[in-house]
């Protein structure tokens, strides 16, 4: 099954229970689903498919933007040929790539990468996706320090660093 | 770039040692490397321990180690636990599986190769051809050697010269397992083939060893 049918088909099963839901007017679960919230909502739905996609372009399921099969693994090693990387399993906890070897990506003419940080973490280029660093490494669900690495929603293409 | 990697990356590895222990950010993996380039198996090693356990890398290279010193089991099994590690390669642990293929090899283990071919499987999807998903296409007689070549030409130049050093390191497996060992010998003489990036890659070490046992082997 691909990632789109897999979220296609969750999200038609959250439409039936919202509409079982609001019917029978059923509290906080009606409340949500009549607010559309999270991936009940087709942009929030969107946005979870093509992060996976850009993410993950080199996995199962992942194709990279617009199925091109260049996602940012690739972009990011791309960008930095003498630097070993390696990115987080799918779903798992933490930052989405660790530097661990080679020359560092701050030591690449025109580079923004931090000195000494060996973590970065995936983000959209939108307002919610900067506001996420922070936010996380707060909550403790990244390490302190990672870098963000910011890619355009619309294209595909790596904006930092 | 630092002076360092320009040591590096001409193969002046003593030249480099002394600035890379003193600032070796990544606490351990690359000195790991130069130790290894200098067949000072005992401080890659300790190199190698101190590397983050969350990364496939640190089980890899240790298992690089055991492998070289011919302890094939040991090299097994840490590539086996290489493939539970948060951090994988880009397609999720191709790496770690292959080498358990190559291990298998040299173990003569007929259940172990069927189990790490089985494995390969599940990294394996026809339409991924991001690096290094081919290899496990490769190995598992699914990718053609000259599409297999292809990513060799089509990348960038330092990124080609890594992948070169994969790619030939990969066919020399695939000729040994057939039994034509001086295809085989003459593929990991190119993997081996000092070209500044390859260090970074792990064939490039397993690559040089098998280039020394086979020479030993033809003179014996």
């Amino acid at each position: 099954m691909t990632g789109r049918s897999s979220l296609v088909g969750q999200g038609t099963v959250l439409m039936f229970g919202s509409e079982t839901a609001a019917a029978t007017g059923t509290g906080a679960i009606a409340t949500g689903i009549a607010r559309n919230q999270g991936t009940r909502n087709p942009s929030v739905r969107t946005s979870v498919y093509n992060g996976n996609e850009m993410q993950y372009d080199c996995l199962n399921g992942g194709r990279g933007y617009a199925g091109s099969g260049v996602g940012a693994p690739t972009q990011l090693q791309s960008r930095f040929p003498r630097t070993e990387f390696q990115f987080a399993r799918r779903g798992a906890a933490g930052a989405d790539v660790y530097v661990t070897g080679g020359v560092h990506p701050s030591q690449y003419p025109g580079s923004t990468w931090p000195t000494g940080v060996n973590v970065a973490d995936f983000k959209p280029y939108t307002a919610s996706g900067m506001r996420a660093i922070p936010r996380e490494i707060s909550s403790g669900k990244l390490p302190p320090g990672t870098f963000p690495i910011y890619y355009e929603q619309y294209n595909g293409v790596l904006r930092t660093p | 770039m630092t002076d360092i990697w320009d040591l590096i990356f001409t193969g002046r590895y003593e030249e480099a040692l002394p600035a890379l222990i003193e600032e070796d950010w990544s606490s351990g993996h690359n000195l790991g490397k130069i130790f290894l380039a200098l067949d000072r198996l005992d401080e890659a090693e300790e190199a190698f321990r101190r590397t983050p356990e969350e990364t496939s890398s640190h089980c890899v290279m240790l298992g690089a180690c055991a492998s070289i010193r011919g302890c094939h089991e040991d090299a097994l099994s840490l590539w086996q636990k290489a493939q539970e590690a948060p951090y994988q390669d880009a397609a999720g642990g191709v790496i770690p599986r292959a080498l358990c293929f190559y291990a298998s090899l040299h173990l003569g283990d007929a259940r172990e190769r069927k189990a790490a071919l089985s494995s390969l499987k599940s990294v394996w999807k026809p339409k991924r051809t991001g690096w290094p998903v081919p290899i496990a296409g490769f190995l598992l007689g699914k990718y053609p050697e000259d599409e297999f070549t292809w990513h060799e030409i089509n990348s960038p130049s330092d990124l080609g010269k890594r992948r070169k050093v994969q790619l030939d390191f990969w066919k020399g497996v695939v000729r040994l397992k057939d039994g034509d060992v001086l295809g085989a010998s003459n593929f990991f003489s190119r993997a081996y083939s000092p070209n500044g990036v390859g260090i970074l890659e792990v064939e490039h070490f397993l690559a040089r060893n098998e280039v020394r046992y086979l020479r030993r082997s033809s003179t014996e």
